[in-house]
C-alpha cells in the first residue's frame, strides 16, 4: 500500500501540489487524470521518491521513502516517464536490460537475460532487439521502456509489494499498443502489483482504472471509486468542457462524448 | 550482419596497440633496429644478447624512446576515457575535456607553478616540485569543468549552446591567464609554456610514466565502475534516478574521476585536444554506446592513436619534432565540425538539443 499524507509542493513561490493526502491500495489500478498544469507529473516524481515534497509524507507499506535507499526502492517500483530522450545510439536490448541495473552488480545473470526476453516478448518488441533505438518510431520506444520498466519489476520479492507508476505511457501509441500496454499493466495488477497511471484519455482510464483521482490545481478534486459515479458534471469542472456520460452498451462502462 | 563481440574487438585492439608500441619504439630521431632493441631489452632483464649497440643508442631507447611511448599510451588513454566519461554525463556526443575548459584550466594551474613554483614552495620547490605540478593542474581544471558544467545544465538540462560558449569563455579566460603567466615569466620558462600548451611527449620519463600511468590505471578502474549508472544517465537524470542511482552524487564523482584524469596527463604533457572527442566516436560508430565498452575501448584505442599521432610528429619534420597537440588539432578540428553539422541537421528535424 502507497500512502500520501499531505503533501505540499510548490517551486518558486508556485503551489504545484496543494495539501494532498490519499491512499493507493495494493493489486489496484488508479489513473491520475487532470488538465495540463495541474500537479500529475509532480505528484507522480514526488510519490516515486524522485522528488522530495516541501511538506508531507509518501510511505510505501508503512515505511518513509525518504529513509529507503534508492537502490532497494528501484527494485520494488518502476517509472515509465513521458519521453527518455536518448542522444547515442543504443540497441534496444541494451536499453531494456537497464531495467535489470538494480538488480545486479557489473555483469548481469542468465536469469536477467531471461526476464529481458520475457518481457520485450510481452511488449511486443522482440524484433527489434538488435535495432538501433534511435531508429525506432515513437510508438515502437515507447514500448521498449514499457517492455524495461516490466524487466525492472519482473521478479516478486517475498514480503514486499511492487509498484509500477505510467506517466502517458501510451501517448504514442497507436488504438492497438494503446490497450495492449494497458492489459498488461492491468494484468499486473492479478500479480499483486500496484499501478498508478497518468492518462489523458478519459475513456481509456474509465476502461482500465479501478478508481479515478481527478487532480486541479494542485488538489484532488474528485476521488471516483465507481464508475458509474462519473458524470458530465465532473469533466466539466475539472476539464472546463461540456461533456456528456452515455452508456456504451457493454457492462458498466460508460463513455464521455464531448 | 552479426557485430562482432566484445572480446574480439577488444583483442584486435590489444594486438593493435603492441604493434603501434613496438613500431613506435623504433623510430626517431636515433633510428633503433629491431635487433638492437630486442638486445638492449634482453640485456636488460639479464638474458644473453647477441645484437651489439653502442651506450647511446642505449640510453636513447632506455630513458628517452621507451617512456616516451609508453607515456603516450597512457595519456591518449586518460584522454579517450575522459571523453567518453564527459559525453556520458553531458549527455551530448561532442564534448570532450578541450571544449569544456578541463584541459585549458589544468594548463592554467600548471603555467602558474612553471612561473611561481619558487615563489610559493619557496625553498622546498624541488622537493615539492612532482607534486605541485598535478595538483595545481587538478585545482583548475576541477573548477573551470565545474563552471562549464554548472552554466550548461540549468534545470537538469544539457543546453549544448550555453556549453559551447561557457566552454569557449572558461578556455579564454584561462587562455589569458596562462598568457600572463608566460608574459611576465622569464624566457626558458615561458618558452615551456609555449611550447607545451601545443602538447608534447618530448619532456617523457620514467617519473611521468608512473605518475601519469598510476592515474590513470585508477582512473579508469573508477570509471568501469559508473559505467552502469552512466548508461542509465544516457536515458536522462530522472530515468537514472528511477533505476536507483544517485545522480547528484555520480555527477560530482564523475567530474572529478575525469579531472583527476585529464589534469595528471596535462601537468606532464601540455594540452592535447580532440582525443577525447575522436576515440569514444569511432567506438560509437563502430558497435555501441554501451560505457562500459567505451570505457575500456576508449583507453586502447586512445592509447593507439596518441602513439600514432606521437610518431608521425617525430616522423614529418626529423630529426626535429612537431606538437603532438597540433597534430591532433588539425585531425579533431574537422571531426568535430563534421559532428557539429551533422548534429544540428538532426535540431531541425525536431531534434533533442533544445
Amino acid at each position: 500500500m502507497l500512502e500520501v499524507r499531505k503533501i505540499h509542493y510548490s517551486i518558486g513561490g508556485n503551489k504545484i501540489i496543494d495539501g494532498v493526502s490519499t491512499t493507493f491500495g495494493t493489486g489496484g489500478f488508479h489513473v491520475i487524470v487532470g488538465p495540463n498544469g495541474s500537479g500529475k507529473s509532480t505528484f507522480l516524481k514526488i510519490f516515486s521518491g524522485e522528488l522530495r515534497p516541501t511538506a508531507g509524507e509518501v510511505m510505501y507499506d508503512g515505511i518513509d521513502v525518504c529513509s529507503m535507499k534508492k537502490d532497494a526502492l528501484a527494485r520494488i517500483r518502476s517509472v515509465m516517464s513521458q519521453n527518455p530522450e536518448l542522444h547515442f545510439p543504443l540497441c534496444v536490448y541494451d536499453i531494456v536490460m537497464m531495467g535489470r541495473y538494480p538488480h545486479f552488480g557489473m555483469v548481469h545473470t542468465s536469469h536477467d537475460d531471461e526476464v529481458c526476453r520475457m518481457a520485450m516478448d510481452q511488449a511486443g518488441v522482440s524484433l527489434f532487439a538488435d535495432r538501433d533505438y534511435l531508429t525506432l518510431s515513437g510508438g515502437e520506444q515507447q514500448r521498449v521502456q514499457f517492455a524495461r520498466t516490466l524487466a525492472q519489476i519482473w521478479d516478486p520479492i517475498i514480503g514486499k509489494n511492487r509498484y509500477v507508476f505510467l506517466d502517458e505511457a501510451v501517448s504514442h501509441l497507436d488504438l492497438k499498443y494503446q490497450h495492449q500496454v494497458l492489459s498488461l499493466a492491468r494484468g499486473l495488477t492479478s500479480q499483486e502489483v500496484t499501478v498508478i497511471a497518468i492518462l489523458h484519455d478519459i475513456n481509456l482510464a474509465i476502461n482500465y482504472a479501478d478508481r479515478i483521482l481527478f487532480l486541479k490545481k494542485g488538489k484532488v478534486s474528485y476521488d471516483v471509486q465507481e464508475k458509474s459515479q462519473i458524470k458530465g458534471e465532473i469533466i466539466r469542472d475539472v476539464f472546463d468542457i461540456d461533456a456528456k456520460v452515455i452508456d456504451s452498451g457493454m457492462a458498466g462502462r460508460p463513455v464521455i462524448v464531448f | 550482419m552479426r557485430k562482432a563481440s566484445y572480446g574480439t574487438i577488444y583483442a584486435f585492439m590489444v594486438i593493435l596497440l603492441l604493434v603501434t608500441l613496438f613500431v613506435s619504439v623504433r623510430i626517431g630521431a636515433v633510428g633503433l633496429s629491431y635487433p638492437k632493441i630486442i638486445g638492449i631489452i634482453a640485456k636488460q632483464v639479464g638474458l644473453p644478447y647477441s645484437s651489439s649497440f653502442s651506450n647511446i643508442e642505449e640510453q636513447v631507447f632506455l630513458q628517452i624512446r621507451l617512456p616516451r611511448v609508453i607515456l603516450g599510451a597512457f595519456v591518449g588513454a586518460a584522454l579517450s576515457v575522459s571523453g567518453a566519461l564527459m559525453q556520458s554525463l553531458f549527455r551530448n556526443p561532442i564534448v570532450e575535456p578541450g571544449l569544456v575548459g578541463t584541459s585549458s584550466g589544468a594548463a592554467l594551474g600548471a603555467a602558474f607553478v612553471f612561473v611561481m613554483g619558487k615563489s610559493i614552495a619557496g625553498p622546498y620547490v624541488d622537493s615539492l616540485g612532482p607534486f605541485l605540478l598535478p595538483i595545481f593542474a587538478f585545482a583548475g581544471g576541477f573548477l573551470s569543468t565545474m563552471v562549464v558544467y554548472r552554466l550548461s545544465n540549468i534545470f537538469g538540462k544539457t543546453n549544448v549552446n550555453t556549453m559551447i560558449l561557457a566552454g569557449i569563455a572558461m578556455n579564454a579566460m584561462a587562455n589569458g591567464g596562462t598568457g600572463f603567466f608566460s608574459y611576465i615569466a622569464r624566457d626558458p620558462q615561458a618558452r615551456s609554456i609555449t611550447f607545451w600548451n601545443l602538447g608534447t611527449l618530448s619532456g617523457a620519463d620514467w617519473h611521468g610514466v608512473v605518475l601519469v600511468g598510476s592515474s590513470t590505471i585508477i582512473g579508469v578502474l573508477l570509471s568501469l565502475r559508473f559505467s552502469k549508472a552512466l548508461n542509465a544517465l544516457m536515458l536522462g537524470e530522472e530515468e537514472a534516478g528511477y533505476l536507483g542511482f544517485r545522480t547528484e552524487r555520480l555527477k560530482r564523482r564523475v567530474i572529478l574521476v575525469n579531472t583527476f584524469l585529464v589534469a595528471i596527463a596535462t601537468s606532464l604533457v601540455g594540452v592535447i585536444a580532440f582525443v577525447g572527442l575522436i576515440v569514444p566516436h569511432m567506438l560509437r560508430l563502430f558497435r555501441s554506446s554501451d560505457n562500459r565498452f567505451l570505457i575500456i575501448g576508449s583507453s586502447l584505442l586512445g592509447a593507439i592513436l596518441l602513439n600514432l599521432a606521437d610518431l608521425v610528429a617525430r616522423i614529418l619534420v626529423s630529426p626535429s619534432e612537431f606538437p603532438i597537440g597540433i597534430i591532433t588539432a588539425f585531425v579533431g578540428a574537422p571531426v568535430f565540425l563534421f559532428m557539429l553539422i551533422s548534429n544540428s541537421r538532426k535540431m531541425q528535424k525536431g531534434g533533442f538539443y533544445a
